[in-house]
């Protein structure tokens, strides 16, 4: 594509933004296809991306200090700072679960099978959430979490480990922050008041998340974290049929429960769920379908 | 042998036999489903065991409704009126909210099962207004960042678990399909 049908592609959307409401160009990005080969807009500047972080734990203390300029090209520091003021919102509706037990443990299993993805230099981070509520939330830039309502409902850590498993891989594929990427782009285009104003910004990709995560991804994208998620896990060295066990324990909840509304409206339906990963499962994921040896340490971090 | 120490070994055995009971019940109830009720997609044969290679049980028709019993792997084994078999899990349909509870889980787990959606967890509801109305908790997210553990101890808590890494490679979504098919040929 030329320059300047990218230009005129870019333009089409800003002036479309100044017409649409929220929801209508939140449909339309799912449709748009990845905006990155899309240059920076001028004069605006763009971010250096900077070498891959560590592979060790970090607290995260720089959280929001990355986005201060517009860009469309790919840049970790926006992607995990992205991440984090979204996570940061949903912790501002639930708090983290006040058991340090079951957060290490979280984060032990979580951080063993993000190792088995293809972004394992990821600063991963695991919580667990204290909400009756079932459902488990991707954030860019390796911030995953489980409700308390979906941790009580597992038995096994094989059933922990797809649920991370299917996480890791939203974050890995960039589901959320290619749709955030998109939303930012729009909006900045629509608004010059936002240009340069970093708290603005901010302000404006947490509405931009929080809205992303109260509609949910595209279906394909939740087969596809299904789809692959199963793998990591049997990479892992766990059952990789576990999301069988996780999607049959939601089928067997009453469709009206208000504690998985949200889940049931922002992904297909288990019994598809169910069907579309045998569909997927190969021979050579057939044989990694035994329970691990891990599977009953969950019971002692609870 | 002194009497203080066949008595030591007595119990250091039965501990032992008492661990290894616990151990097997476990493994043999984590894959137990829940009880769960559903029609047959399509007429065919239930197998004696969970693999399309074993004796056939006997053949249900389409429609039929059947318990679901297990779960191993991407196979269940089902109770319809006149015969007990094993199936793929995508040839039964189930309908959302059709599972009644066993309780066989939660003894083997200790766990509070799949049945009890009445979570013991505090705070409140997660739903899509609530989010969409939090404000950032910039604290909260500092104590997250204090979660996170490195790749090593990770690795460490996985070798005491005795889990191995294997070597699996990702299905494209379109060979998904033709991949069922290939496998339903075997």
């Amino acid at each position: 594509m030329s320059t300047q049908i990218r230009s005129c592609a870019l333009l089409v959307m800003v002036l479309a933004a100044s017409y649409l409401s929220f929801e209508d160009v939140y449909a339309a990005g799912k449709a748009i296809p990845s905006l990155s080969s899309i240059p920076s807009i001028p004069g605006i500047g763009a971010t250096k991306p900077s070498p891959a972080k560590s592979n060790d734990a970090s607290t995260g203390s720089t959280a929001f200090d990355a986005i201060k300029t517009v860009t469309a090209k790919e840049s970790p520091e926006e992607e995990v700072e992205s991440g984090n003021i979204v996570a940061a919102s949903i912790l501002g509706a639930a708090p983290l679960w006040n058991n340090a037990k079951a957060q290490h443990y979280i984060n032990l299993v979580g951080r063993h099978v993000a190792q088995h993805s293809e972004r394992p230099e990821l600063i991963w981070r695991f919580a667990v959430l204290d909400t009756p509520s079932i459902n488990a939330f991707a954030f860019p830039g390796g911030i995953v979490f489980v409700t308390r309502g979906l941790y009580d409902l597992l038995e096994t850590e094989d059933e922990l480990a797809a649920i991370l498993s299917h996480e890791v891989v939203h974050i890995n594929r960039k589901h959320q922050w290619e749709v955030i990427k998109q939303q930012k782009l729009v909006a900045l285009g629509a608004s010059a008041a936002l240009k340069g104003d970093h708290d603005a910004i901010m302000a404006k990709v947490a509405s931009i998340g929080t809205e992303m995560i109260s509609k949910g991804l595209d279906k394909s994208a939740e087969y596809q974290a299904d789809r692959e998620g199963m793998v990591i896990a049997g990479r892992s060295g766990y059952d990789a049929s576990a999301m069988l066990g996780v999607m049959q324990k939601l089928r067997a909840q009453k469709g009206d429960d208000k504690s998985l509304g949200l889940l049931f409206a922002t992904h297909p339906a288990p019994s598809d769920r169910i069907n579309a990963l045998e569909a997927s499962a190969t021979p050579a994921i057939e044989a990694l379908v035994l329970p691990s040896p891990a599977a009953g340490r969950l019971a002692k971090y609870h | 042998m002194r009497c203080h120490d066949l008595n030591d070994l007595e119990a250091t055995i039965s501990s032992k036999v008492w661990l290894g009971l616990v151990f097997a019940l476990s493994c043999m109830l984590v894959s137990v489903v829940h009880a769960e009720s559903g029609k047959l997609r399509e007429k065919g044969s239930l197998y004696v065991e969970a693999a399309s290679t074993s004796a056939t049980a006997g053949s249900v028709d389409a429609g039929v409704t059947v318990e679901l019993l297990e779960r191993k792997g991407f196979w269940v084994k089902l109770k319809a009126p006149a015969v007990t078999g094993w199936t793929k899990i995508s040839n039964v349909a189930v309908e959302q909210g059709s599972g009644g509870g066993t309780g066989l889980t939660a003894l083997a787990s200790g766990r509070s099962g799949a049945n009890n959606s009445s979570s013991t967890a505090g705070g409140r509801g997660l739903g899509g207004d609530e989010i969409k109305a939090a404000a950032p908790n910039r604290a909260a997210l500092e104590s997250l960042g204090k979660l996170a553990v490195g790749s090593d101890e990770a690795a460490q808590f996985a070798r005491e678990a005795g889990l191995q890494s294997k070597d699996v490679t990702y299905v494209p979504a379109a060979d998904a399909k033709s991949a069922k098919s290939s496998k339903s040929k075997t």
